[in-house]
């Protein structure tokens, strides 16, 4: 999981992510923030990849994301594997 | 994948409207400049135009000069600076109205210093008029009825007519109109100031880029304006570059 | 003036060919880079000033000149110059106008120079020589007072000067006035923080007011220090002849032959025009009974010479632009007809 942060602050509201999300993991928000704007959030955090499509298009450098933890990738990593051998031992059986 | 602000950047809200591409085009320079380890060498000028202000988010020595005249100025301060990284931000009006002369004869005279030319195909500052940029049957202020071929002229394409002089080591258009774009304009832009570095002569990246505001779109049509209309006209690519022999 | 102004560290140079300067260019192009210096032939007087604007900024002493035409075009860099608060030398060999007009001496620039041709509300330091070593000798001062008060200083000279061959002494150059650090170069950021060079004051809405207020004060320090004028034989002059640069010089034969005959004349000869020597004026003004301003113009100086006196004695005046110039005959005989 990505560790995605949108600075609802500093968006304007342009959208531009939104077309952006190759998941279509972000939407525009019912309230605005002290600018007046309706700003970007993201729907499912799990569900963001931390392609950074998104930041790549915002003008306003409202959405960073941090290193992936190591540990958050191991543990898919982990979770897929147990995933696999259960798999394998359902075939097994 | 790691993404924050860069170093070169201010945290700070910008004065752009909402889906403008100067906002994109800063954050690519920054991520750039301190990718290249350059930020305490860097002098950029600030143009007159939307990016006037450039200097409130950029962190390095910044100076602003009259409408059109960047060129001038950077030519005189990488001249007495060889070793410092000089470059102009410049829109359609300051560098290919106003400010064309200075423009061509910089490229000309092989400065070695890099432009960022900003093509939105309107004068933003000023609220819309017709740019030189302007494309055929577009609408601005002062083309109501669309920008007429045989009254104003059909838009002036800068990668082209630069291209012809001796004195360019490198000329690319690009966008940033879609995430795919606006990684390629990183790489034109990276690309543009490491040949400063090496000492190549003038680059000059331009970016097609969107104002939603004074086309009267919103963000997400001014970014179809450009992918759908700009680009038939101003076809991104490569124009020059004397490292390809 | 370019030995000066290389002698007086002058290391930026830039320029566009106009008649009657391009000696200037010429010498500078050979000369400058052989003193470590840059030249570079602009592709226009405002590519001229405008990398002078640069030059500045980027900390070094530089210079650009130009004739009549080339310096209206550098009047909107030389606001923003002036605006930005850098110091630079900006030289007219003044020609006749207005238009094209044509290639002869003229003093048509002053409004121009003195009163301030770009836009906004500045000022910038003019001075007159007269003859060539002054030239040389204010052309070193020149590069000092400019760094001294950060302003653009202008030398306001004409065709004639320009072209004119006479032998001076090359002094060595020594600042004449005390020559502040410039803390505002754009370098690079290394080590402090980022600089920025601007002129725009939106925010908030009276900074640009406030830096009027601070303009203000800093162009009346200017004027309060900085005025240079020469007097000839004021002492006891019933008439005095008030002209500036080439025509001073030329009113001087018109003086002494004047004096021979036995007519009380005298000259007061402004070195600076901007700031306008009004206490020379102010002190003869007791003694005098009348003025006459002469000019290579239509009559510009001569509302100056009417100020500084508060219109309190007849100003006669003897000009006419485009060219035309006063001979010591023309000139005599204009003392002898407005003598009484
Ligand atoms: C000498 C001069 N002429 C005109 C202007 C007014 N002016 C300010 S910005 C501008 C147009 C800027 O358009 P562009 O360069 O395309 O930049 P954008 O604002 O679109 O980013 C104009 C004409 C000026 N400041 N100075």
């Amino acid at each position: 999981m990505a560790k995605i942060k949108i600075d609802s602050e500093k968006c304007k509201g342009c959208c531009l992510c939104v077309a952006e999300c190759p998941r279509g993991n972000i939407r525009m928000s019912e309230i605005f923030n002290n600018s007046g704007h309706s700003f970007a959030e993201i729907i499912d955090i799990e569900n963001c990849t931390g392609c950074a499509l998104c930041c790549q298009m915002c003008p306003d450098m409202a959405i960073q994301i941090e290193d992936e933890k190591k540990t958050g990738k191991i543990a898919i990593k982990e979770s897929s594997q147990r995933k696999s051998s259960k798999e394998l031992m359902k075939k097994l059986e | 994948m790691k993404f924050k602000k860069p170093e070169s950047l201010y945290d700070r809200n910008t004065h752009y409207c909402p889906g403008c591409g100067h906002g994109i085009v800063h954050r690519i320079i920054g991520e750039v400049i301190d990718e290249l380890g350059i930020r305490e060498e860097t002098i950029g000028t600030a143009p007159v135009g939307c990016a006037v202000l450039l200097y409130d988010y950029f962190n390095f020595d910044v100076i602003e000069c009259a409408h059109g005249r960047p060129p001038a100025v950077a030519t005189a301060m990488k001249r007495i600076h060889p070793d410092k990284i000089v470059f102009t931000y410049q829109g359609d009006g300051d560098l290919a109205a106003i400010g064309t002369a200075e423009m061509i004869h910089a490229a000309n005279r092989g400065e070695n210093f890099t432009t960022i030319f900003v093509n939105n195909a309107i004068y933003g500052m000023t609220g819309g008029q017709m740019a030189p940029t302007t494309l055929v049957g577009q609408r601005t202020t002062t083309t109501q009825k669309g920008r007429d071929l045989i009254k104003q002229g059909p838009p002036l394409k800068v990668c082209e007519l630069l291209s012809s002089l001796d004195g360019v080591a490198y000329l690319e258009r690009v966008a940033v109109s879609t995430a795919k774009d606006s990684m390629k304009a990183k790489k034109a832009i990276k690309k543009a100031f490491q040949n400063q570095i090496d000492g190549k002569g003038y680059s000059l990246v331009e970016v097609l880029s969107m104002c939603p505001t004074d086309w009267k779109l919103s963000p997400a049509q001014a970014v179809g304006f450009v992918n759908d209309e700009m680009k038939k006209v101003f076809k991104p690519g490569v124009y020059k570059d004397t490292d390809v022999k | 003036m370019c030995q000066a102004a290389i002698e007086a560290g002058c290391r930026f140079f830039a320029g566009y060919p106009i008649t009657p300067q391009n000696e200037v260019p010429e010498y500078m192009s050979s000369h400058l880079p052989e003193a470590g210096g840059i030249f570079i032939q602009a592709e226009s007087e405002l590519a001229a000033i405008n990398m002078i604007f640069g030059a500045s900024a980027a900390g070094v002493r530089c210079m650009t000149s130009s004739s009549s035409p080339g310096v209206s075009l550098k009047q909107e860099g030389i606001s923003y110059i002036a605006a930005a608060e850098l110091p630079c030398v900006i030289a007219n060999m003044q020609r006749g106008g207005p238009g094209l007009g044509n290639i002869r001496a003229s003093q048509g620039d002053y409004f121009q120079a003195v009163k301030g041709g770009g836009h906004g509300d500045y000022r910038i330091i003019v001075l007159a020589p007269s003859t060539l070593p002054e030239i040389y000798e204010l052309t070193m001062a020149a590069f000092d007072y400019a760094d001294h008060y950060r302003n653009p200083v202008l030398i306001l000279g004409d065709g004639i000067l320009g072209q004119m061959a006479e032998p001076i002494e090359l002094k060595p150059y020594k600042p004449v006035v005390e020559l502040p650090e410039k803390d505002y170069i754009l370098d690079g950021c290394k080590g402090r923080e980022p600089r920025i060079v601007k002129t725009l004051l939106l925010r908030p809405a009276e900074a640009l007011v406030e830096f009027n207020e601070y303009l203000k004060v800093k162009y009346a320090r200017i004027e309060s220090e900085l005025k240079l004028c020469e007097q000839y034989l004021t002492e006891d002059a019933e008439l005095v002849v008030a002209a500036y640069g080439i025509t001073a010089r030329i009113a001087i034969d018109a003086i002494d032959a004047a004096r021979e005959k036995g007519l009380k004349v005298g000259l007061i000869r402004p070195i600076t025009l901007w700031p306008f020597p009004n206490e020379a004026f102010k002190e003869v003004v007791g003694r005098a009974k009348k003025f006459l301003v002469v000019e290579m113009s239509n009559g510009q100086f001569v509302d100056d010479v009417k100020l500084a006196i508060d219109c309190s004695r007849p100003v006669e005046f003897l000009g006419t632009g485009g060219g035309w110039y006063p001979t010591p005959e023309k000139i005599f005989e204009k003392i002898e007809a407005v003598y009484k």
